[in-house]
């Protein structure tokens, strides 16, 4: 095969060193040093091999194995910037690399029967093997190492960007020392073999050799790191990959399948076609609801074509919403791009899930509305959101539901009675609320529709003109400035009221005049009710009503009278 | 004399990548096209260009505010300290929403060979030398293509001035490339510098998400940074209703600097998880804790958000973040998880050390224990484990009277549980895993200290909380600066941790409060039931605190009849828990301090006669207890995003109780004063003296 291109003089035989140390014994080296030196065809930092990659000139040449290929007149400078942000600045976690040798292994198996990918974990090193479409020379010089260059179609593949392969040698800039990289790949007829050690902390320090191995078929690669560890390794992937459909590729990792489903106990996978806006064909996308995890990695999660993208640890209920591959993604891989297919996969969801609350109780279907907010909040960017709610209103709440957040519900049930449950929507979640908001009627809505209102005005102008509700002067001697404290008499209009007979509301304290703690306060139950209601509606925090209560207030025996 | 130039947006990175930029810059049109086609021919893959360009604008942020944050990060590059930066929207030609959106700063403005150089191309800025900026990937600019494919960019150096006009070709997004124009701008004459970016979206905008949105990503800023408006309004504003709460070494040795823990809440700051750099949004995240083992930072993390908190880490410069700024770079991500995880351990021993705000706001039961754990190490005692047995039998143990109340609260849940013995409930307000964290907190290693060996120089080192109050006990702690001692542990100032443990310390060396309680030494008695009372030596008064005992049973039982409830068990005790408490809860039910003056004018005042607001007040104490027992006897869901919150159950208790009494589903408690009070002679309680002196062994007694 001639001399190996060995540019700018590099001490070679003293960088081939590390490449081998990775796996070969010293003896097994020397003994086949004669044999593996002929079959050398690149040994050199891995910029200038992309560099003559890039070049079409020195491509050619090498891979025509020439020792001598014209100089890429590339900027050096630039490309390994381009290099240092592939390599080193991709994703945001440090095992997702691995995650895409996988993927793109399931890539090279697809169209098989029953594709599978083996994966072997140890301590400080992981191989991924399959045995599908390899890659000859020119595909290695001018796609593998090259970032961005791929003949990846989104949607079909899982490889996207063409910048998985770099981001392995991540490991490399990460820990120098402890770092190899070992890919062996062939397509039948050619056989290749590609090692990378790193001498440094950024791409200009990553070597590479490159070897004619014969032919072969199917890929191999191997990661050394000592930031490799295996149990890590193991539970990162079978988190990141356990959704992924096993139609498509089976993962084996140490021989036990990862994507077999044996990780969710229960639940409903609902599978949708999704039409997208422009009517461009239908996108399969997969929504998971309900079961239990059996590990806790596995919470509420997006994931794309399978693989997850973002945990939700918020949500109640386990979600596993699956985009189709065809939506786009960032190239960190850790968001799913907005957009109008997002918006319509989001849309299916929503409805598919009304649908499967259909038959569901009230509180069945008030929780799948309170899912669904948070689902949205939290996990789909509010797509779409505004154009199913209003549906979503119709079928799991109805037309006569108010939204009341959490803080509130306990003061208006005891106001209005606990009958107005029903009339209620009680999202505990922040977010729930949050979505829901624009959608619904909220508590003045609910007071209006429940209550006649009088005027509001001071609670001793109240006291004055009603002398006849006991109540009305029990609380004016209570209040610290009965003078300026706004009230307003309330009155059902249908229902009796509950058991705490003031409120208080934004404009004022409403005070119910057909409750009998407020008309004829006779019993400890009403002078209770009406001095808690009425201190909680002039906005005193429970426990201050309980020091002034269990603490302060006087009691009969030390006063020598006793409260009327 | 310059002239406008024009070409496509791939074509600069063409002749980047090939090494002929500064040819390119040069040549005249013909020139250009000569070279780009150059650079084609010698290409292996034609459009690499045009697929890294694709890459850059369509596949970095991940929602329509990336690009935003971009553009307001790069102004605030380019600003000086404390300057004003305005973002407006108007209206397009056709109405229904903004379609038009302009970033203007009053930087220092962009030469020529910026814009074509550094702006334009991706992966290549001159940011690199300029230490306060953080766009140190050149990309944030072309991301702005993705929301506007047509950009104007007017800007304002103090030698030049220039228009540079960006246009997509093609029909639709995604463009495969863009043409740029620039020219130079005539009417520079002593103008102000700076930059205006106007950007025609390719969607409306509503004016509101805008703003809404524009907070997301740059309402933490600081304003002494940058001010920053929305059509007017300021939007940076939030971040003053943060605090800093803790800082935390990122690495090992802090190698990549120190990250703030901060916290706040209100308007603009929603309640979640917010990773944050000079300011500028990373990720948002809904929980802090993520991983395996942390189960009771998470819960903590989650009360708080549902106290309406936001957290807020802020990452230092030096923090490397991924290309598309949404997450910390892989290989410093586990060193800022456990910063983070290490700033909130201390933001928590902080606010038990000193404000005791947040953790009583979120009613997470870790308050209370760090509380007494953090007043025993002022105090120079560590609660050890007593026996098994001695923890196992609450009532009858002889050597109670001798242990704190602070051991005698803690010590059953250290402990294994007992072998066989009595059957052993976990105490609600403390179960294990929570006396755990809070104990194992004292003895983190989380203060910065330093010391100085003769001839060795300074030495610095984490120290926990234990070591660092042995040392003041022994009059060895100094602060940062002050003169040294052998053996003396100086505190690095300017960590609100120790800010906190020095005004604790000052709060404790202060001359204590005279007792409100005109009352001397607490006078203990370990709980008794309704047995041990009727088998008591008879005192004058215990026929009353029978009766009393009667009421407290008849209430909670209609408080349990009332919201579906098992009746707790009724005891008294005095002083155990302290004198200053009124009722105690636990696993064993529910227990009142009948040596406490204010229950006993309750008990007395309702066994005298009709007092409803004595009556009253003893019911609420009963429902306060009782939303312990019941929170405790609830579990919610782990994923429950809202804690029920303990006030919340207690109104939910009190309604259902005057519901239940309203409806006659419940018996009034108060019927039973009546029967209580037959062959009652006084209503006097015995005296706690005399009482205690009764009930337990002479020898401890004496």
């Amino acid at each position: 095969m001639g001399t190996p291109f060995i540019p700018n003089g590099l001490p070679a035989p003293r960088l081939a060193e590390p490449a081998e140390a990775a796996e070969d014994t010293p003896a097994r080296r020397r003994s086949a040093a004669g044999a593996e030196r002929t079959s050398l065809r690149y040994l050199g930092p891995l910029h200038e091999l992309v560099a003559a990659g890039l070049h079409r000139p020195s491509f050619e040449a090498l891979c025509r194995g020439e020792s001598a290929p014209p100089e890429p007149p590339l900027d050096r400078v630039y490309l390994l910037k381009v290099l240092d942000e592939e390599v080193a600045r991709q994703f945001g976690h440090p095992l997702r690399p691995i995650v895409e040798l996988l993927l793109n292994a399931a890539d090279a198996a697809k169209g098989r029967e029953a594709p599978s990918v083996e994966v072997a974990v140890e301590d400080g090193l992981v191989t991924v093997a399959d045995e599908g479409q390899g890659m000859d020379l020119r595909t290695i010089l001018s796609r593998l190492l090259l970032p961005f260059a791929t003949d990846k179609i989104p949607g079909a593949d899982l490889g996207r960007f063409g910048v998985g392969f770099f981001s392995v040698l991540g490991f490399g800039v990460a820990d120098p020392a402890s770092f190899s990289l070992h890919v062996e790949t062939g397509d039948g007829a050619e056989g290749w073999s590609v090692r990378v050690v790193a001498t440094g902390r950024s791409a200009a320090s990553l070597i590479v050799s490159l070897r004619d191995v014969g032919p072969r078929r199917g890929t191999r690669v191997k990661v050394a790191s000592a930031m490799l560890d295996a149990g890590d390794v193991r539970g990162y992937l079978a988190d990141a990959l356990h959704f992924f459909p096993a139609e498509r590729a089976i993962f084996r990792v140490d021989g036990a399948v990862i994507n077999d489903g044996a990780q969710v106990a229960g639940g409903v996978l609902l599978t949708e076609r999704v039409a997208l806006p422009g009517g461009e064909g239908k996108l399969p996308a997969r929504f998971h609801v309900g079961g239990r995890a059996r590990s806790a990695a596995i919470t509420s999660a997006t994931y794309h074509a399978g693989v997850k993208v973002e945990p939700c640890f918020a949500v109640p209920e386990l979600l596993l919403l699956d985009f189709p591959g065809a939506v786009e993604l960032t190239e960190g891989r850790d968001a799913i791009k907005p957009g109008p297919a997002f918006a319509a996969v989001a849309a299916a969801f929503h409805l598919r899930l009304a649908d499967l609350a259909a038959h569901a109780g009230d509180a069945g279907r008030q929780r799948v509305a309170e899912l669904l907010g948070q689902a949205s909040a939290l996990m789909l960017q509010s797509a779409a959101w505004a154009e199913v709610a209003a549906e979503l209103r119709a079928r799991l709440l109805g037309a006569g539901c108010h939204l009341v957040s959490p803080d509130r519900a306990e003061a208006l049930l005891g106001f209005l009675g606990p009958e107005a449950a029903s009339l209620m929507f009680v999202p505990e979640s922040f977010w729930a609320e949050r979505e829901w908001q624009p959608f619904l009627p909220g508590e003045r809505e609910l007071l209006e529709a429940e209550l006649w209102i009088e005027p509001s005005e001071s609670l001793s102008s109240l006291a004055r003109r009603r002398p006849d509700l006991a109540g009305i002067a029990l609380l004016a001697a209570r209040a610290g400035d009965p003078e300026a404290t706004p009230v307003a008499l309330a009155h059902g209009r249908e229902r009796h009221g509950g058991t705490l007979p003031c409120l208080g509301t934004r404009r004022a304290i409403l005070v119910r005049a057909d409750a009998r703690s407020v008309a004829a306060p006779a019993s400890w139950t009403d002078v209770y009710a009406l001095r808690t209601a009425f201190d909680r509606a002039a906005g005193m925090r429970e426990p201050d009503v309980e020091r002034d209560l269990i603490v302060a207030s006087p009691l009969a025996g030390e006063r020598g009278a006793t409260p009327s | 004399l310059i002239h406008a130039a024009q070409g496509l947006l791939s074509e600069l990175l063409l002749v980047r990548l090939h090494g002929r930029a500064a040819d390119y810059l040069a040549a005249d049109d013909e020139g250009k096209k000569a070279i780009v086609a150059a650079c084609r021919r010698e290409a292996t893959v034609g459009d690499l260009a045009e697929r890294i360009l694709g890459r850059t604008i369509y596949a970095q942020s991940a929602s329509r505010s990336g690009p935003l944050r971009e553009l307001l990060q790069n102004a605030l590059d380019a600003s000086p300290m404390g300057a004003r930066i305005e973002v407006r929207s108007t209206p397009g030609i056709e109405g229904s929403g903004d379609r038009e959106l302009t970033v203007a700063d009053a930087g220092r403005g962009m030469s020529r060979a910026e814009l074509l150089e550094d702006l334009l191309v991706p992966f290549r800025t001159r940011k690199d030398d300029d230490r306060d900026a953080i766009g140190e990937h050149g990309i944030g600019f072309l991301s702005a293509l993705e929301i506007a494919p047509a950009v104007d960019v007017t800007t304002v150096t103090a030698t030049e001035a220039s228009h540079l006009a960006i246009r997509p070709v093609g029909q639709r997004p995604p463009y495969a490339d863009f043409t740029w124009t620039l020219s130079p701008l005539g009417a520079h004459s002593g103008a102000r510098t700076g930059t205006t970016v106007r950007l025609a979206l390719g969607e409306p905008f509503d004016r509101a998400v805008l703003a809404a949105e524009a907070v997301a990503v740059v309402g933490l800023v600081d304003l002494g940074r940058a001010r920053i408006f929305v059509n007017g309004a300021l939007i940076n504003a939030p971040r003053a209703r943060l605090r800093r709460a803790a800082r935390a070494p990122i690495g090992e040795d802090g190698e990549l600097g120190e990250l703030d823990l901060l916290i706040g809440r209100g308007e603009g700051l929603p309640p979640r998880f917010l990773l944050t750099q000079q300011g500028l949004c990373v990720c948002p995240r809904l929980d802090v804790f993520g991983g395996g083992g942390l189960g009771l930072h998470r819960d903590l993390a989650r009360a708080l958000g549902a106290a309406g908190f936001a957290l807020v880490a802020e990452l230092p410069l030096s923090v490397p973040l991924n290309k598309g700024r949404s997450a910390v770079a892989a290989a410093a991500a586990g060193a800022v998880e456990r910063a983070v995880i290490a700033a909130f351990e201390r933001f928590v021993l902080e606010d038990a050390l000193h404000n005791r705000e947040l953790l009583r706001g979120v009613d997470h039961r870790l308050g209370s224990v760090l509380d007494r754990l953090v007043s025993a190490a002022l105090a120079g005692e560590r609660p050890t484990p007593p026996p098994a047995r001695d923890a196992a039998a609450d009532e009858d143990a002889p050597t109670l009277r001798q242990r704190s109340p602070l051991s005698s609260s803690l010590a059953a849940p250290l402990d294994p549980p007992p072998a066989s013995d009595a059957p052993k409930t976990p105490t609600v307000a403390a179960p294990a895993e929570v006396v755990r964290f809070a104990d194992a907190l004292l003895d983190a290693p989380l203060f910065v200290t330093s010391t100085f060996e003769p001839g060795r120089g300074e030495a610095r080192a984490l120290r926990p909380l234990r070591a660092v109050l042995d040392a003041h006990r022994s009059g060895l702690l100094r602060a940062a600066g002050e003169p040294s001692v052998p053996g003396a542990i100086h505190l690095a100032l300017g960590d609100p941790l120790t800010l906190a443990l020095f005004r604790r310390l000052n709060m404790t060396r202060a001359p204590a409060p005279p007792p409100e309680r005109g009352r001397g030494a607490p006078v203990t008695l370990p709980r008794l039931g309704r047995d041990r009372l009727a088998s008591a030596p008879m005192l004058p008064g215990m026929t009353a605190l029978g009766a009393a005992m009667t009421i407290l049973e008849r209430i909670d039982a209609a408080i349990s009849a009332a919201a579906d409830l098992v009746p707790s068990a009724i005891s008294v005790h005095q002083d155990l828990y302290g004198p200053d408490e009124m009722a105690h809860t636990d696993g064993a039910g529910i227990s009142v301090n009948v040596a406490s003056p204010r229950i006993r004018a309750l008990l007395e005042a309702v066994l005298a006669g009709e007092d409803p607001v004595a009556f009253a007040a003893l019911v609420d104490l009963l429902l306060h207890e009782k939303a312990h027992v019941s929170l405790a006897s609830t579990i919610p869901p782990s994923t429950a995003e809202h804690g029920v919150s303990f006030y919340r159950r207690k109104d939910w208790l009190r309604r259902r109780l005057l519901e239940g009494l309203a409806g006659g589903a419940v018996i009034d408690p108060s019927r039973w004063i009546t029967v209580a009070r037959r062959s009652l002679g006084s209503v006097a309680l015995p005296s706690p003296e005399a009482l205690a002196s009764a009930m337990t062994p002479g020898e401890l007694a004496a």
